[in-house]
């Protein structure tokens, strides 16, 4: 409250007489208030979880059309082929930069082997996006998708949950495995490998 | 239950005296204790009085941020109120308890009695007793000779005329001299009290339903921007003990544009008239984008899933630059508002700024003003002076980590303040399009517009018909049982030996009916006119 | 939207005040009346009338003759009837005539009161506590002039005009508000059911509580021959009698709360997506609904009827006004519209 500029008596009154018409008057218990105050972030986070799907198991070939930040648009047919691995991020994201280091890794390791690798940037701007490039030294490039509808289009094959998400899809262009949360290096890395072999995980 | 029958069916059992019982009569004698009238009322007071903390104290579900600050503040009280579920009433042990042991005491109670009901439905009514005259309404008839009224024809017209007035008969005749008709009507009441309980247990499940296999979701939308129905697309998520992520149906929403309306009456000037979201939707990926108008009362459904309009507020748009000159972050932030003029707080972060994270917290006006003092506040809920004013941090965010940090704090354990308003250079104040250059050459922050943003909740609850279909058979339920009477009646005829018919009746009501004295007459006055209409006709008939 | 009409709330007000005049002369009526009652002779306050018509005797030509009896009831809650005490008497009550009739006209000024604010506003009058609370008060005498009609409960009189006195000056004096539009989150249909209907039934539970307090007084009074309490009971029916009156009463407010509940339910489902969520508000509108469904079961339990039954209707009615003013006042939550500030 010390920071406060405009005048205290004003905002202890405001407070206590309006504090069920705050945000407008339309509820008391403000969303936006209680996510601040409980410390929780606003985003829905994973935990890791890696989920493989058996070459059987995969559904259908990802469709999608969106656009990078650079304005090229991007669509499946760009990537049919060859392996393709999908991040979802955004900068403010803590997930999302602790794993960025090793993605960018992976990136320069795979990507002489033709894996493509594209994020899917749900929040930011481009000048946003960029100053997250130039820190982590990421090579690739990025869908803006602050309309949801890449998502919407990923929905249809396997339920994006938490950010970051990372997905990796298989030559045929279907989902081979799903990382919910910070994609551990070596996993991911296991996973590229595999997709890039034509091999099926045993489990599924 | 509402009912006498209840009453005489559980008899008191303060005098039980406990014989031997074994574990099955121990059992026994338990039910029968929990499903007695006396448990019943006394469980639903003590539910009454169990529901009354929880509007006192903070709760956890509704409000976890001012439960925790409550036992901050009361270090020595809190922990014991929590230890107590204080905070979290609605799901503690002890309200629980009460209301299970409640429900189960009706469901015992409720079995016998549907059974009972049902053999009464079946069954006709019971016989006529012995002594008529000691029921609470009693009446004799004394129909002339001239009549020629046979004690059959007497009890058929009886019979016939309750039948009129709803009542279901049934003839003793012949099998002595005095026949009579035993009649019974009101049988909706006992059926509505046990409809009325039975779909309280069936809200009950619903309620469940929906816990178990429901979400609920929270997204900030700013305009222009839009969201996905998918656990990621989300600032928070709240899915049911059983819910099935692979359910979430795949709509989008994209907010085109979010108009307010304030009174502009001198008598409630600034208060809000109208909340109006344009969205654009789609109901699946493949589906034609439709547009929606959202508002408060208004949800849009996606068949299950309702999206509703909670909050609202504005989002800045920023340009922070970094020491090298970089653009480090460009877009919206989105502030919360504090009070009904929309002055709200705002913390813009900055992570890939180099060669140093930056950080802002402070305060966006609508309508900025300055006091007599010089300081800013905030005259009005529209944008008509938007001022920004903040203090500005460099280091380390706290973000790289990989722990979430809440967007709307900021942690300053790693961070060194530039200025701010404590500070003898004071604090970044911005007008809209103007820039502040932060001190020692580290970036800039550039106000460059303004966008609202609306708060959504998104719910889906599978349990919500349920609820609405039971409470509604409950309501029903209610209100037959409540206001039909159930009544008894029965008409005894004979024959005197100087050939007058002597007719007496009874009524006894089943539950509270304070009709029952206008009953009997009623049905006294019926039989009369009967009577008198056909002795009149049968003495014509003689002439 | 519709815009505001100040100067037609200008005359709301004044209706208001002329109606809260009206009413306090016929308070005055009423206490005056109470006050002669002592004074009565004693078979002026015999009931009226047997139920059993004139035709019950033998009548024109003889051919069917019927008598009729009511056996006397102590307990009404066994299922029984009680006498009709609450009948018109013969006796001519000048000053109760005089406050009927205030309270009549006092109730169209106050009618025209509620619904000038209505049209000024261009909404349905009950959007904040000042308009609960005027609108609630015209219920409660619209239901007591009702309840005249068929039951003579013009020994509540004085009560009841005293208490829309009181409801009327809280709403000019502490919870004044001029006509406005509705903020958002009231802009519904379900203001319209879920608020007239919760007035409503808040208005039957007022005269109730009328009836219990004076049922507890007059079984004192019936167990304790000694105890005259001046003599301002003769009036009042016995204990039996009002306490079955009040159960009707209560019944069917029951049933209009279960309805406020059901609605509010429904218009909490609309407005924020979930239909129960244990807020202030709910949270007291569930314990007052659970204390009269405890009442209802209470009069058909053994040891728990009449005085108990008493105190508990008397106790849903504490949890009503404490639902109303303590909790719209003093409770933040999400039903806070008294439009205090």
């Amino acid at each position: 409250m010390k920071l406060l500029p405009f005048r205290r008596r004003r905002a202890a009154a405001a407070v206590v007489v309006l504090a069920s018409l705050l945000l407008y008057g339309c509820t008391g218990t403000d969303p936006l208030a209680e996510a601040v105050n409980a410390g929780t972030s606003n985003y829905v986070a994973g935990d890791g979880s890696v989920t493989e799907y058996a070459s059987a198991a995969r559904g259908g070939t990802v469709k999608l059309t969106g656009k990078l930040f650079d304005g090229t648009t991007v669509t499946d047919t760009d990537w049919a082929g060859k392996v393709t691995v999908l991040n979802v991020w955004y900068a403010a994201c803590a997930p999302c930069r602790a794993e960025a280091p090793d993605l960018a890794a992976l990136h320069a390791d795979f990507g002489p082997q033709d894996v493509q690798f594209y994020g899917i940037n749900t929040r930011d701007e481009a000048p946003t996006s960029d100053a997250f490039g130039r820190t982590f030294g990421i090579k690739y490039p990025s869908i803006q998708d602050r309309d949801g509808k890449v998502l919407l289009s990923l929905t249809e094959y396997v339920p994006p949950q938490a950010v970051p998400t990372t997905l990796v899809l298989d030559k045929q262009g279907r989902v081979a495995a799903r990382i919910l949360g910070i994609a551990e290096k070596s996993t991911l890395k296991a996973i590229i490998t595999d997709a890039l072999d034509g091999q099926t995980p045993d489990n599924s | 239950m509402t009912d006498t029958e209840a009453k005489t069916q559980m008899p008191a059992r303060d005098k039980v005296v406990l014989p031997k019982l074994g574990p099955l009569g121990m059992l026994r004698w338990a039910w029968r204790q929990l499903t007695s009238m006396k448990t019943a009322l006394q469980l639903l007071l003590m539910l009454a009085v169990a529901s009354v903390p929880g509007s006192l104290f903070p709760q956890r579900p509704a409000n976890p941020a001012v439960v925790t600050q409550y036992i901050l503040d009361n270090p020595a009280t809190g922990p014991w109120l929590d230890r107590l579920q204080l905070f979290d009433v609605y799901s503690s042990v002890w309200f629980s308890a009460i209301y299970l042991l409640l429900f189960i005491s009706l469901v015992g109670c409720v079995i016998p009695r549907a059974r009972l009901h049902w053999k009464a439905l079946r069954s006709a009514p019971p016989r006529t007793p012995r002594s008529l005259s000691r029921l609470p309404e009693y009446g004799t008839m004394t129909v002339a000779a001239e009549s020629s009224l046979t004690v059959e024809q007497a009890v058929d017209d009886a019979a016939q005329i309750l039948r009129r007035h709803g009542y279901r008969t049934r003839l003793h005749a012949g099998d002595t001299d005095h026949p009579s008709v035993a009649a019974e009507r009101g049988y909706l009441k006992e059926a509505g009290n046990l409809v009325f309980h039975t779909a309280l247990i069936g809200v009950l499940i619903a309620v469940a339903i929906g816990g178990m296999f429901g979400y609920r979701a929270q997204k900030l939308v700013i305009e222009e921007e839009g969201f996905t129905n998918a656990e990621l697309g989300y600032d928070a998520f709240f899915p049911g003990t059983n819910f099935n992520p692979d359910s979430l149906s795949p709509f989008s929403i994209t907010l085109d544009n979010f108009e307010v309306r304030f009174d502009r009456s001198l008598t409630n000037y600034g208060s809000p008239i109208d909340f109006r979201a344009d969205m654009t939707v789609q109901n699946t990926p493949t589906d034609e984008p439709r547009q929606e108008v959202l508002r408060v009362n208004e949800p849009i459904s996606f068949g299950g899933t309702n999206v509703y309009l909670i909050g609202n507020g504005y989002a800045p748009v920023v340009t922070v630059r970094d020491g090298d000159g970089n653009i480090a972050l460009q877009g919206p932030v989105a502030s919360l508002p504090t009070d009904a003029t929309y002055n709200s707080t705002i913390v813009i972060k900055a992570p890939d700024a180099r060669p140093f994270q930056l950080g802002f917290v402070g305060f966006f006006l609508p309508t900025a003003m300055v006091d007599e003092d010089g300081v800013a506040f905030g005259s009005d809920p529209d944008p008509m002076n938007p001022q920004l004013n903040l203090n500005s941090y460099y280091g380390d965010l706290g973000l790289d980590d990989g722990n979430p940090v809440s967007v709307y704090q900021l942690d300053t354990s790693g961070l060194t303040q530039l200025n701010g308003r404590d500070m003898p250079d004071g604090g970044i104040v911005l007008g809209a399009y103007q820039t502040y250059d932060l001190p020692e050459g580290k970036g800039s922050i550039t106000f460059d517009g303004l966008k609202r943003y609306v708060a959504l909740d998104v719910v889906f609850d599978p349990g919500k018909i349920g609820a609405l279909v039971f409470t509604t058979l409950a309501l029903l339920g209610l209100i037959f049982t409540l206001i039909i009477p159930r009544r008894r009646v029965w008409i005894r005829v004979g024959k005197h030996d100087d050939g007058r018919t002597m007719v007496e009746y009874g009524l006894l009501a089943r539950g509270e009916d304070h009709g029952l004295s206008k009953e009997a007459v009623r049905i006294g006055s019926a039989l009369t006119k009967h009577w008198k209409r056909t002795t009149t006709e049968s003495r014509q008939e003689k002439s | 939207m519709t815009t505001v009409n100040e100067t037609l709330g200008q005359y709301s007000e004044l209706f208001m005040l002329l109606a809260a005049l009206t009413y306090t002369v016929a308070f005055l009526a009423f206490a005056l009346d109470l006050v002669r009652s002592r004074k009565m002779p004693a078979q002026a306050l015999e009931p009226a009338r047997e139920l059993v018509p004139a035709t019950a005797g033998a009548d024109g030509d003889g051919s069917v003759q019927w008598s009729h009896r009511t056996l006397p009831q102590g307990n009404s809650s066994t299922g029984g009837t009680a006498k009709d005490t609450m009948g018109y008497r013969p006796l001519r009550r000048t000053a109760a005539r005089i406050g009927v009739a205030l309270g009549v006209v006092g109730l169209v000024v106050h009618a025209a009161g509620v619904i000038s604010r209505g049209i000024a506003a261009g909404r349905m009058p009950w959007g904040n506590m000042y308009e609960f609370t005027t609108t609630g008060a015209l219920l409660v005498m619209a239901v007591f002039l009702g309840a005249l009609v068929v039951r003579d409960l013009r020994f509540l009189g004085t009560f009841i005009t005293g208490l829309v006195l009181v409801m009327l000056m809280a709403g000019a004096i502490a919870f004044p508000t001029p006509v406005a539009q509705l903020i958002p989150a009231l802009q519904s249909y379900w203001l319209i059911i879920h608020v007239s209907v919760a007035v409503l039934a808040a208005a039957i539970f007022t005269i109730t509580f009328a009836l219990s307090v004076l049922q507890l007084a007059k079984s004192r009074q019936e167990k304790d021959e000694k105890l005259r309490l001046g003599g301002l009971l003769r009036l009042v029916p016995d204990a039996a009698s009002l306490e079955q009156l009040a159960y009707r009463m209560n019944a069917i407010g029951f049933i209009l709360w279960t309805f406020t509940l059901m609605a509010g339910a429904i218009w909490a489902e609309a407005a924020w997506g979930r239909y129960w969520g244990w807020d202030t508000k709910e949270v007291w509108t569930f314990v007052i609904w659970v204390v009269y469904a405890g009442y209802l079961h209470a009069r058909a339990t053994r040891g728990w009827d009449g005085t108990r039954a008493a105190w508990l209707s008397i106790t849903g009615y504490l949890c009503v006004i404490f639902n109303f003013v303590v909790v719209n006042v003093y409770f933040s939550g999400l039903h806070s519209y008294s439009g205090i500030s």
